[in-house]
């Protein structure tokens, strides 16, 4: 997985590590990155390339397998999960507000403003359309 | 479950103005315990008087379950310690260091020591009094880890370190905790790190511990609150009052334990809550250290 | 372990401990090239050799004291340095790992003991002796092993001691020359001092080996 997708985890920031891990997950799933049934780095590896305490990994983990967006395969690690496609649109938009919640937190906690924001959002979708 | 690390009533004395006194610590077995303070503060100390390497005035300690300093050797055989200065003979080779190492330690792993030595881009051949210091203290956490012990303890492993250095010795330790169960002690004043890879902090200042717990309760819990129309005197607040401090016609008030629904109780005060901050692990730390040097208002 | 603690340190002290073998090895056969082949020469010349000899046997305790002091003092050198932490974290009791080191040192000591052994005999071999004259070359060893050995074991000790037990030992050799000087003082010559050196240099006092015979070739 793309060392790209996990940069800028802040410990400082008061979204906890956990959640911010979980969150960059959850947008490089909805963004394609991560693909169904792909697997995701085990947890000694995720851990080691972060340099966070094991145990945020796999909070992160379990919040992610708790929300059905992943399952733990015994033995064999974590996989994306493939979801039947009349729920992937509720499941869509729920991801969909949970991450503007929280994308918005964590702009007032660096200052960035909803003018900022928008501006942002128009050149990333402009630049993945193409 | 057990205590890796558990002292009573620890005290200790150099000269006249250094002092521990009635230190109580306790670190649970497989957590990941950062023991934060400023320079002076007594880390070393601490860490000195649980190794057995100084005598306690007064005070019980026991790590892994066994008595410090009955059962010395077994605890040490069981414990990696990496120092704060560096303390190898410095004539030997990388290799010859290793295999002294490894010859007091029955758990000692050598293939794994091969390994990192590789992943540390350290030479065999080369002599430690020619080795930079970071080569030097990627060598001691190296020879810690390779004994693959129960107990890690850390004195400012990354102090003076580049941040290259830095990231390897820090991945290389996460990466050996995801394996097992081992508690990592880990003191430092390079609040960053700590904040990361601990789930538990214990703060000493001037010799006294002046609050451990969970890292992320110490972490949300620590605000600024912007109060307005405080009420002079605070009794029975679901929250504890650090500092007061009046500014324009309002007070700023730094809190620990503080949740959210808290803010109704200071509604029933006549108070407003004009704003609540975030403090992070190091500004949590500074107005700790503060609060607990000068009695609050 | 002992393997490990004694390859360190001999990587501590290569070169004293071969700088002393050299030395050891020489001595005997030095006496040797002083006169080989004094079969048949005439008393005088004999007497001669036997007092160069004797000479040059004098200098043989001298390097004794000089390995036993060396490698008892080097022995802890290495650790001295680091302030002892190493040892102190390593999971042996500190009684074990002084034995250790002192084992190790012992090893290391037998180096100049064998180099002397083995040029002694070397040295006897190659000469024709006068009668009348004999060859010591296994009580020289001997000596030479117990001599260094006290001394190794004397310094060993003073190098490990805390400085509060070293202050000891030096506050009563103080303590002693003070005595004289207070029996000087009354008229009196010293007495103590020579006594307490009397007491440990003839058996069966600890130093008294190094008092004695020490030349090779002797009558």
């Amino acid at each position: 997985m793309a060392g790209a997708v996990f940069r800028h985890i802040d410990p400082r920031s008061p979204v906890p590590l956990y959640a911010q891990i979980a969150d960059r997950i959850r947008i490089a799933i909805a963004t394609g990155d991560l693909a169904p049934g792909a697997a995701l780095p085990s947890v000694r590896q995720l851990a080691s390339q972060l340099r966070v305490n094991p145990a945020t990994v796999v909070q992160a983990y379990r919040e992610l397998e708790e929300a059905a967006v992943v399952e733990s395969r015994q033995g064999a690690g974590t996989f994306v999960r493939e979801l039947a496609p009349p729920k992937r649109e509720a499941e869509r938009q729920r991801e969909a507000r949970r991450l503007v919640r929280r994308l918005l937190k964590e702009a007032a906690a660096l200052g960035v403003t909803r003018e900022d924001l928008d501006q942002a959002l128009k050149v990333e979708m402009k630049a993945r359309s193409t | 479950m057990n205590n890796a690390i558990e002292t009573h009533d620890l005290a200790y004395r150099a000269g006249k103005h250094f002092e521990i006194a009635g230190l109580g610590l306790t670190v649970r077995e497989g957590s990941m315990y950062g023991f934060l303070g400023p320079n002076g503060s007594g880390k070393t100390t601490t860490i000195r008087l649980l190794l057995g390497m100084l005598r306690p005035r007064r005070g019980t300690i026991s790590m892994l379950g066994r008595s410090v300093p009955r059962d010395m050797p077994e605890i040490l055989g069981e414990t990696g310690y990496v120092p704060e200065r560096p303390h190898l003979y410095p004539y030997l080779t990388v290799s010859e260091a290793t295999r002294l190492h490894a010859a007091f330690y029955r758990s000692f792993d050598a293939a794994y020591a091969a390994d990192l030595q590789r992943r540390f881009g350290l030479r065999a051949d080369h002599r430690i009094s020619h080795l930079s210091k970071g080569e030097v203290g990627k060598l001691h956490v190296l020879l810690a880890l390779a004994q693959r012990p129960r107990l890690l303890i850390l004195d400012e492993p990354t102090d003076g370190l580049d941040p290259v250095v830095r990231r390897d010795v820090l991945a290389a330790l996460v990466d050996f905790c995801s394996q097992g169960t081992t508690t990592v002690f880990i003191s430092s004043h390079l609040v960053h790190e700590l904040e990361r890879i601990c789930d538990w902090i214990g703060i000493l200042d001037e010799g006294n511990l002046v609050a451990e717990l969970p890292m992320a309760e110490f972490k949300n819990g620590i605000k600024r609150l912007r109060v307005v129309r405080a009420p002079a005197v605070v009794t029975g607040a679901p929250f504890v009052v650090l500092s007061r401090e009046p500014s324009d016609g309002e007070q700023t008030w730094v809190v620990r334990g503080w949740e959210p629904r808290m803010a109704e109780w200071l509604s029933t005060a006549n108070a407003e809550l004009r704003e609540v901050v975030d403090l992070d692990l190091e500004e949590g730390f500074v107005e700790l250290l503060r609060v607990s040097r000068v009695p609050a208002a | 372990m002992y393997r490990q603690i004694l390859y360190v340190q001999w990587c501590a002290l290569r070169l004293p401990v071969v700088l002393l073998g050299v030395l050891a090895f020489a001595l005997p056969l030095l006496t040797v090239t002083y006169g080989g082949g004094l079969e048949g020469a005439p008393p005088g010349q004999v007497a001669q050799w036997l007092y160069a000899a004797q000479q040059i046997g004098q200098l043989v305790p001298y390097v004794a004291m000089l390995a036993g002091v060396l490698l008892g003092i080097g022995s802890w050198a290495p650790d001295h340095a680091g302030k002892h932490v190493y040892a102190l974290s390593l999971p042996v009791t500190r009684a074990r790992y002084v034995w250790l080191r002192f084992a190790a040192g012992t090893t290391l000591l037998l180096v100049p003991v064998t180099a002397i052994g083995i040029g002694a005999l070397v040295a006897t071999v190659s000469v024709r002796l006068p009668s009348g004259v004999h060859a010591y070359p296994l009580a020289l060893t001997a000596r030479f092993l117990l001599a260094s050995f006290v001394c190794y074991a004397i310094f060993f000790t003073i190098a490990i001691s805390t400085r509060r037990a070293a202050l000891a030992v030096l506050g009563g050799i103080g303590g002693l020359l003070l005595a004289d000087a207070v029996l000087w003082g009354f008229g009196v010559g010293a007495t103590v001092t020579p006594t307490v050196f009397m007491w440990l240099t003839n058996w069966p006092g600890p130093l008294s080996i190094l008092i004695g015979r020490w030349a090779l070739f002797d009558v």
